[in-house]
């Protein structure tokens, strides 16, 4: 049963980090679309939130990166109940901040290869969205 | 330090009434070589009350069924939501309800992935070997 998502939002500081995700985007068919918002964009997150309305919502977040407190405020928006999230953490010692580390969603390390990447994007796949 | 998922062995708690589902969890298990300690509670007030044992070391993964007499999946989730001790536990919906109001009450209470159980073996066990890889990419506390 495939129910991928119609649109998966990067939600990082820097893209590049997902660069081995956006590759397993891509080698599906149809490809995954993805779009990518930084943390501080506010109007940005706010709209791809709207339009994500009624879609499938899974939001991938870096958690590398310092945004913790910002990111768990635009997670508490009306706008992006109901979304999956999934935490990708660095690989080194304490890279990811207390309140995600915390919290229920799921938390994987931040896919270096495509196999790794693959697996993430198969989730994807099984999973039924709200 | 990260933990290394390859010799990593989780404990797996499967809240599933369904002699038949967790059958198949278990010969899916066996069959793909998992080395994850499962633990089964094929009645959901007995995984609450266990769950809230201080004693009972907490498993880092549930899988729990939704359609369950006495206290069915939604209400357990919540429950654990609401208590300090479970409210960080990763849950995965596993359920034969492709619900809207099921799904969106997971969601709302942070599960970490709803997946419809197949009909047929075969689907049952490629999705259960698609979520275990997943799994096996999760870092816990």
């Amino acid at each position: 049963m495939t129910t991928l998502p119609t649109e998966v939002i990067l939600l990082a500081p820097d893209i590049g980090t997902f660069s081995v995700v956006i590759s397993a985007f891509q080698l599906r068919q149809p490809p995954l679309k993805y779009r990518w918002v930084h943390p501080g964009e506010r109007n940005a997150w706010g709209e791809a939130m709207s339009q994500s309305n009624g879609k499938n919502k899974v939001v991938l977040w870096d958690a590398s990166a310092d945004w913790a407190e910002t990111v768990t405020e635009l997670k508490s928006m009306p706008e992006a109940l109901g979304a999956v999230w999934i935490c990708l953490i660095g690989t080194e010692e304490n890279s990811m901040s207390e309140p995600w580390w915390e919290s229920p969603i799921a938390k994987i390390t931040l896919p270096q290869n495509p196999q790794d990447a693959s697996c993430l994007v198969d989730f994807l796949e099984i999973c039924q969205f709200a | 330090m990260q933990p290394n998922p390859s010799i990593r062995i989780l404990d797996i708690m499967l809240v599933e009434d369904d002699e038949v589902d967790v059958m198949h969890v278990q010969r899916c298990f066996k069959k793909m070589g998992v080395k994850h300690r499962l633990h089964v509670f094929e009645d959901s007030t007995r995984a609450f009350q266990q769950l809230m044992d201080e004693a009972y070391p907490l498993p880092q993964v549930i899988l729990l069924d939704i359609n369950m007499p006495k206290m069915n999946g939604l209400e357990l989730l919540a429950r654990l939501r609401n208590n300090p001790r479970t409210a960080h536990l990763m849950v995965f919906m596993m359920s034969t309800s492709a619900n809207q109001a099921d799904r969106t009450a997971a969601y709302q209470n942070q599960v970490a992935g709803y997946i419809i159980k197949p009909l047929s073996a075969t689907d049952f066990a490629d999705s259960l070997q698609k979520l275990m890889r997943f799994i096996d990419l999760c870092a816990f506390p």
